[in-house]
C-alpha cells in the first residue's frame, strides 16, 4: 500500500516535471522569433522543416518499417502542384498545398498498391520507391508545361493569401505549427489501432497477418498518410524559397534529407526526427559557413555521423536514451 | 459438431509432395494431436488451414464454410488462430502491446482491446511482465506470449505448432495445465508436438502423418501400437540431412 502511494507521488512529481519542461520548451519556441537574428531564425525554420519532413517519413519508414528511399516523389508532387496552381492559375497555396497532399497521397496509394501487391519487402521496396521518384524527376525535366529544366519560379506577391512574406517569422509560425501538428498526429497514432498495427507489421508481417491484421491494407494506409504529409512539406519549401526545379523537388538529395534526421534521432520514435534535425541542421549550417568554399563538405560530415550512429547507437539518439531509461527501471513494478 | 474439415487436400512444392490427399475432421471441443517424423508435412497442414499457403487440390471448411483462398487475416477473423513453430514475437514491442495487436481483432476500440489483452495475459501468467519487451522474455515465456496473442483474437480453433519444444519438463507441465484450462473454456485445439509424452496425455485423438500422407488416426493408446506408426518412426525417418 505504502509502495503504491510513493509510486504515485513519484509519478505526479515526474509528470509535473515533464509539464514544466514542456511549458518551458513551448515558451522558448514561441519567444524564439522575437529574439533571434534573421540568420538564427532561418536555422530555426530549417530545423523545424527537416523535423517535419522526417516525421512524415517516420510514419511509413519508422513505424510501419517500410523503408522508402523515394519520398522525393511525394515532396515533389506537393511542391509542383501548389506552385503550378499558384503560378499559372493564381490559386492560393493554402488550397494548393492540400491539392498537392491529395495528389501525393493518391500516388502513394498507387505505388504502395503495386509494391505490396507483388510482395516487395525491404530493399526491394526501397529501390522501387527510388525508381518512382526518378521517373517523376525525368518527367518533370522533360515536360515543358511544368517548366522543364527551368523549373517554376513563383511570382512574388507578398501577402498572407499568397503565403509569401518579407521576413522569417510568418514562415516560422507556419512550419512550427506543421511540426506541432504532425507530432500530435503521430502521438495519437501511437495509441490507435492503426499505429499498433503498423509497428506490428514492422516487427513481423506474418505474425501480424496471423493475428487478423490486413497487412497490405495498413501498409497502404501508412503510405498514403506519409506521402500526403510529405507533400505539405514540399509546398512549404516552394513558398519559402520561391523556386523549384526537377532536381530540387524530385532529386535523390530530397529522399536522403528526409530520412537522415530520423535515422540519427531514432527510427520509429516520436521525438527522433526532431532530435536528429536539432543536431544535423545547425551542424550543416556551421560547416557550410566555415568551409563554404568546399561544396558538399557537410554531406561528408553527415555521412561520418551516420556511420558512427549506426555503429554505436543503432536505435538513434532518442531510442538509445529510452532504452537506457527503461533498463534502469526494469526491475521496478 | 464438426468445426474443421479437410477433404482431399494436397500441396506440393516443386516435385515434393508435402501433403497428399489429406482428409480429416475436427469436432468442436476436441484436442487433436498431429504427429509424424520430421518433414512429414505437419506445419504445411497448419499453413494450409491458416491461409498462409493455398492447397493445390481439396477443400478446407471451417464451421461449414469453405476457407480456401481467404487471406490469413480473414481466416483469423473467422475464428482460427495459430502459433508459429519458430516463435515470432513482435520483438521490440512491450509484451502488452504484442497482445493488444491480437485483441484488436475483435475489439471495437482500444479501451476494450486493453481489457481483452489484460485478460489474456492473466490467463497465461504474463501480466507481471507486461512492460518488458518481448525479446527480453525467455523462450518458454515467448511461447506463452504467442498463446496469449492468439487467445486475444478470441478464436474458436487454435493451431499450436510445437508450443512445448525447448521447454523443460516443469514448463511442459505448466503448458499442459494451461491448455487443459483453456479446453474447459470450450476451445478446440490441433497440436503439433514432438514431446510425445505430452501429446499422448492431452490429445483425445491423434493423426499421424508420414511423407505427407495420413497413415494412422485414433486414440493415442491405439495409435502408439499401430505397426505402421512404429515403422514410420523407427525406420521411415529420413537419415542424415533431415
Amino acid at each position: 500500500m505504502n509502495d503504491v502511494v510513493t509510486a504515485e507521488v513519484k509519478f505526479t512529481r515526474r509528470s509535473r516535471g515533464m509539464l514544466l519542461l514542456a511549458g518551458l520548451a513551448l515558451s522558448a519556441v514561441i519567444a524564439f522569433p522575437f529574439l533571434a537574428s534573421p540568420y538564427a531564425l532561418r536555422v530555426g525554420i530549417l530545423i523545424a522543416y527537416y523535423a517535419y519532413l522526417g516525421q512524415a517519413w517516420n510514419i511509413l519508414g519508422g513505424y510501419a518499417g517500410q523503408f522508402s528511399f523515394g519520398h522525393a516523389a511525394f515532396f515533389g508532387i506537393g511542391a509542383y502542384t501548389s506552385s503550378l496552381l499558384f503560378a499559372k492559375l493564381g490559386v492560393t497555396p493554402w488550397i494548393g498545398m492540400f491539392a498537392g497532399a491529395l495528389g501525393a497521397a493518391a500516388m502513394g496509394t498507387f505505388i504502395g498498391f503495386l509494391c505490396f501487391r507483388y510482395g516487395l519487402r525491404g530493399p526491394y521496396f526501397s529501390l522501387a520507391t527510388l525508381a518512382f521518384a526518378e521517373i517523376l524527376r525525368v518527367i518533370a525535366l522533360n515536360w515543358r508545361a511544368v517548366g522543364g529544366a527551368m523549373g517554376v519560379l513563383l511570382p512574388l506577391r507578398e501577402s498572407f493569401w499568397t503565403m509569401q512574406f518579407p521576413e522569417g517569422p510568418p514562415y516560422y509560425a507556419i512550419i512550427v505549427t506543421m511540426l506541432g501538428g504532425i507530432m500530435l498526429l503521430t502521438s495519437f497514432l501511437e495509441q490507435s489501432r492503426i499505429g499498433t498495427y503498423l509497428v506490428a507489421i514492422r516487427e513481423s508481417e506474418d505474425a501480424a497477418e496471423a493475428l487478423g491484421v490486413d497487412t497490405r491494407r495498413y501498409k497502404i494506409v501508412a503510405m498514403a498518410l506519409s506521402s500526403g504529409l510529405t507533400a505539405l512539406g514540399g509546398t512549404f519549401y516552394a513558398q519559402y524559397f520561391s523556386y523549384i526545379d526537377p532536381n530540387l523537388a524530385f532529386g535523390i538529395d530530397v529522399s536522403v534529407a528526409v530520412l537522415l534526421p530520423v535515422i540519427i534521432g531514432g527510427v520509429g520514435s516520436l521525438f527522433g526526427p526532431l532530435a536528429g534535425s536539432l543536431i544535423l541542421t545547425p551542424l550543416g549550417e556551421v560547416t557550410r559557413r566555415l568551409l563554404g568554399g568546399y561544396r558538399g563538405v557537410h554531406l561528408m560530415l553527415f555521412g561520418a555521423i551516420l556511420v558512427a550512429v549506426i555503429l554505436y547507437l543503432p536505435h538513434g539518439l532518442v531510442g538509445t536514451f529510452q532504452e537506457k531509461r527503461r533498463m534502469g527501471r526494469r526491475w521496478l513494478p | 459438431m464438426t468445426i474443421l474439415a479437410l477433404d482431399g487436400v494436397s500441396k506440393s512444392f516443386g516435385g515434393l509432395m508435402a501433403v497428399q490427399n489429406l482428409s480429416m475432421e475436427v469436432e468442436g471441443g476436441e484436442i487433436v494431436g498431429l504427429i509424424g517424423p520430421n518433414g512429414a508435412g505437419k506445419t504445411t497442414v497448419f499453413n494450409l488451414i491458416s491461409g498462409f499457403l493455398r492447397p493445390d487440390r481439396g477443400r478446407i471448411s471451417f464451421k461449414g464454410e469453405g476457407i480456401v483462398g481467404l487471406p490469413p487475416h480473414e481466416i483469423c477473423k473467422r475464428g482460427i488462430a495459430r502459433t508459429f513453430q519458430i516463435v515470432r514475437p513482435f520483438a521490440n514491442l512491450p509484451v502488452l502491446k504484442n497482445v493488444l495487436v491480437g485483441a484488436l481483432n475483435r475489439a471495437s476500440g482500444t479501451r476494450e482491446a486493453h481489457r481483452v489483452a489484460a485478460e489474456s495475459l492473466e490467463i497465461v501468467g504474463l501480466w507481471q511482465k507486461r512492460h518488458l519487451l518481448a525479446r527480453e522474455l525467455t523462450l518458454s515465456e515467448q511461447r506463452k506470449l504467442e498463446l496469449a496473442r492468439c487467445l486475444a483474437t478470441k478464436p474458436e480453433l487454435l493451431l499450436l505448432d510445437e508450443v512445448m519444444a525447448g521447454l523443460n519438463p516443469q514448463e511442459v507441465e505448466e503448458m499442459l495445465e494451461l491448455l487443459r484450462a483453456l479446453h474447459t473454456r470450450g476451445l478446440t485445439f490441433i497440436l503439433i508436438e514432438h514431446v510425445m509424452e505430452a501429446i499422448m496425455t492431452i490429445s483425445h485423438r491423434v493423426v499421424v502423418l508420414h511423407h505427407g500422407e495420413k497413415i494412422a488416426e485414433g486414440p493415442p493408446a491405439q495409435v502408439a501400437e499401430d505397426p505402421k506408426v512404429i515403422e514410420a518412426y523407427l525406420l521411415g525417418a529420413p537419415q542424415g540431412v533431415g
